[in-house]
């Protein structure tokens, strides 16, 4: 499926064996007791287990969002907050049908399938990691999970953890600051350039599919790096509540690309809070991809807080029936001569509902800045897409340009196709993929191949 | 092979064609003639099943009812060349015909025709006129149906092309195919006569005959039916 760029040939290999079961689980309602155990349970210093309970203070506290998509569905009280072995499918039989169909669709073998629909097998694939991890070193770069990371770099965690994405910045990330496990630390020393994307299947131990990932990427002064996580694959999960906090600082002159795909099971609540910092000079830019998923709420943010700082943040967006897909950039600049382009690109098919809810500030202080929106939906059938965006310019100099357009699947096109015998599902889904060229001319390749299988054999719904 | 019987289509609540009526054999070649805005095009999309015009009569292809999508009617033998065939951004010309299923012959078709250079490009974008209809014919060599619809195919055409189209629409007839040509010109059937001419004016079928309709409607044009 995926093959990484630094290796010759198929020389993967894959290893599974069934893990040991240590049974332990954290059930609602929440309380400072059970937030401890969850830290004593993970072996974690006290810095860590009071972290959690402030963010368990503040999860009390906190009202949901009063606004976009109706959360009322979500059950704090009787929710599993914790569990070890991670709360995934526990045998391939009760995946369900439809995301097995995919996976085969896609042309990938059982063993990658089972790793993607989260059944519980560890996932060892020596070859790519060792040479990774034996590059990684050489660089300097720490590249975990970030549990490990708590333990084993305490100092550059402490330093960064919940300083962008404050434990009480909303509900969710109170909750995750409270019950987080897995996600990905990464640390770049100054002046190295990565030279292959990380993926997060990089990682031994693979949790990165978690319910309560806590992300933490640090890129050091005039260095790059380009992180990849998720799958276009469909994401099954028994647990309906996904919560992940994504906190990115970009030191002076450096870059950072981060490229994140989303295809949850239909039953999830995907509630994301991501923050970027970009200092003097440094170019941070988010890409995303959000497919799956019963409702989600995602509104990364960019502070271009030093001269001359770059952001970037583009997103595809596909809702089709029964889901609610709330997103939007926030982008601050307040600094001199920064700019920023935000490019999203909404698909609203049968029923489904979108929502651009983006942000613009460009504060006093920030003279000469530059700063574009481009905001394109597609619809067809009796969905909906929605376009929120509040624009906030306190500097004279700046520069802003701002475009929205709204179109529906053009039916001569489709007539056409359909009519060289071309399925009509087909057919949406070549339509769809002309819209979102741009966007995934910006993925590296295996991820370009794979979302244009998909949305060919799978955003076909109705017209 | 195709026989349409008391087709009335209504396009956006409005109808459009009344109680037309035709027959179409295997290597035969028959023209439907009529002036701008008589309903050819409607005809045309009826007959493919474009899910937007509401169709009320009968189209039989083969002795069976034609009623399902575009897709399965293409997959029964029907090919429908475009007028004017939409830009389609995002979709490379060479992936494109690939899909159709034509694994082989499409690189040597295509230089055949002179199109090779368009292969890397999107499908139909700025493809210019004559470009755009030799893109027609290759899907149509491609598809290899059985029977072909042929709409305004000679309009924008220099003497070349038309000669070429002309050469064309002949071998489809010999090659056993069952044509039909819908236009507003006679010009195209300097090379090969039609079998039979039908005349559609204000979405009714006015007048039929054999090709020697062509040289009343060449001295007259469609006055006498309007």
């Amino acid at each position: 499926m995926m093959e990484l760029p630094f290796l010759e040939g198929r020389e993967k290999r894959f290893w599974f064996r069934s893990r040991k079961r240590s049974e332990f689980s954290v059930e609602g309602p929440l309380t400072p007791k059970k937030v401890k155990e969850i830290s004593r349970f993970k072996g974690e210093p006290g810095w860590m287990t009071r972290f959690r309970l402030k963010g368990f203070e503040f999860f009390r506290g906190i009202s949901l969002p009063d606004f976009g998509p109706d959360l009322s569905g979500i059950d704090f009280e009787n929710m599993i907050y914790y569990s070890k072995p991670a709360d995934k499918a526990r045998s391939w039989d009760e995946v369900p049908r439809d995301i097995r169909r995919t996976f085969e669709k896609l042309g990938m073998s059982e063993a990658e399938m089972r790793l993607l629909s989260g059944v519980e097998l560890q996932y060892d694939s020596e070859i790519v990691f060792e040479r990774a991890r034996k590059e990684l070193e050489k660089l300097g770069v720490i590249y975990m999970s970030m549990d490990d990371a708590v333990k084993e770099h305490p100092g550059i965690v402490r330093r960064y953890l919940g300083k962008l994405v404050r434990p009480d910045n909303n509900k969710f990330s109170a909750l995750n600051t409270a019950v987080w496990s897995g996600g990905t630390f990464i640390y770049v020393p100054p002046g190295v350039r990565v030279p292959f994307p990380l993926h997060t299947y990089f990682r031994i131990n693979l949790e990165g599919f978690g319910q309560f990932e806590r992300t933490l990427i640090v890129v050091g002064e005039g260095s790059e790096v380009t992180y990849v996580e998720g799958c276009t694959a469909p994401l099954y999960s028994r647990a309906t509540l996904h919560a992940s906090v994504v906190e990115a600082v970009a030191l002076p002159d450096s870059r950072l690309k981060y490229v994140t795909l989303q295809n949850w099971s239909k039953n999830v609540y995907n509630l994301v809070t991501m923050k970027a910092l970009a200092q003097r000079g440094a170019f941070v830019q988010g890409i995303s991809g959000n497919f799956g998923s019963k409702v989600t709420m995602r509104y990364p943010s960019i502070y271009l807080a030093g001269e001359r700082a770059r952001g970037e943040s583009m997103s595809v967006t596909i809702s089709s029936k029964g889901q609610e897909m709330d997103l939007g950039a926030r982008i601050v600049h307040s600094a001199p001569e920064t700019s920023s382009r935000t490019v999203s690109k909404t698909i609203s098919l049968d029923g489904g509902v979108s929502t651009f809810r983006g942000l613009l500030r460009i504060l006093r202080g920030s003279g000469f800045s530059r700063a574009g929106i481009s905001c394109d939906s597609l619809l067809s059938g009796d969905s909906r897409a929605n376009s929120v965006p509040v624009i906030d310019v306190k500097e004279k100099t700046a520069e802003l340009s701002h475009e929205a357009k709204v179109g529906e699947i053009d039916m001569d096109k489709l007539f056409y196709l359909m009519s060289r015998g071309v399925s009509e599902s087909k057919a949406m889904g070549m339509l769809i993929f002309g819209f979102v060229r741009d966007f995934v001319e910006e993925l590296p390749l295996e991820y370009a191949l794979e979302l244009q299988k998909l949305i060919e054999m799978d955003m076909g719904g109705g017209v | 092979m195709l026989r349409v019987k008391g087709l009335s289509v209504v396009v956006d609540g409005v109808e459009v064609l009344h109680d037309v009526g035709l027959e179409l054999n295997r290597g035969e070649l028959v023209a439907v003639m009529g002036p701008n805005g008589s309903g050819k095009t409607t005809l045309a999309r009826a007959i493919m099943g474009d899910p937007r015009v509401k169709v009320r009569g009968r189209i039989g292809f083969k002795g069976k009812e034609l009623k399902g999508p575009p897709e399965e009617r293409s997959r029964a033998g029907i090919f429908l060349c475009f007028q004017n065939p939409p830009g389609i951004e995002g979709i490379n010309t060479g992936y494109f015909l690939e899909t159709l299923g034509a694994l082989d012959g499409v690189e040597e078709l295509a230089k055949k025709l002179g199109v090779k250079k368009l292969l890397s490009k999107d499908l139909n974008v700025g493809f210019s006129g004559g470009e755009k209809k030799k893109m027609e014919m290759l899907q149509l060599f491609l598809k290899d149906p059985e029977l072909v619809i042929l709409d305004e195919i000679d309009s924008g055409l220099d003497i070349d092309s038309l000669h070429i189209v002309g050469e064309l629409i002949k071998s489809l007839k010999s090659s056993g195919k069952a044509v039909l040509v819908i236009t507003h010109y006679t010009r195209v059937f300097k090379e090969v006569k039609p079998d039979r001419v039908y005349v559609l004016v204000g979405g009714k079928i006015v007048g039929s005959g054999g090709p020697e309709l062509l040289s009343k409607l060449d001295g007259y044009g469609f006055k006498e039916w309007k």
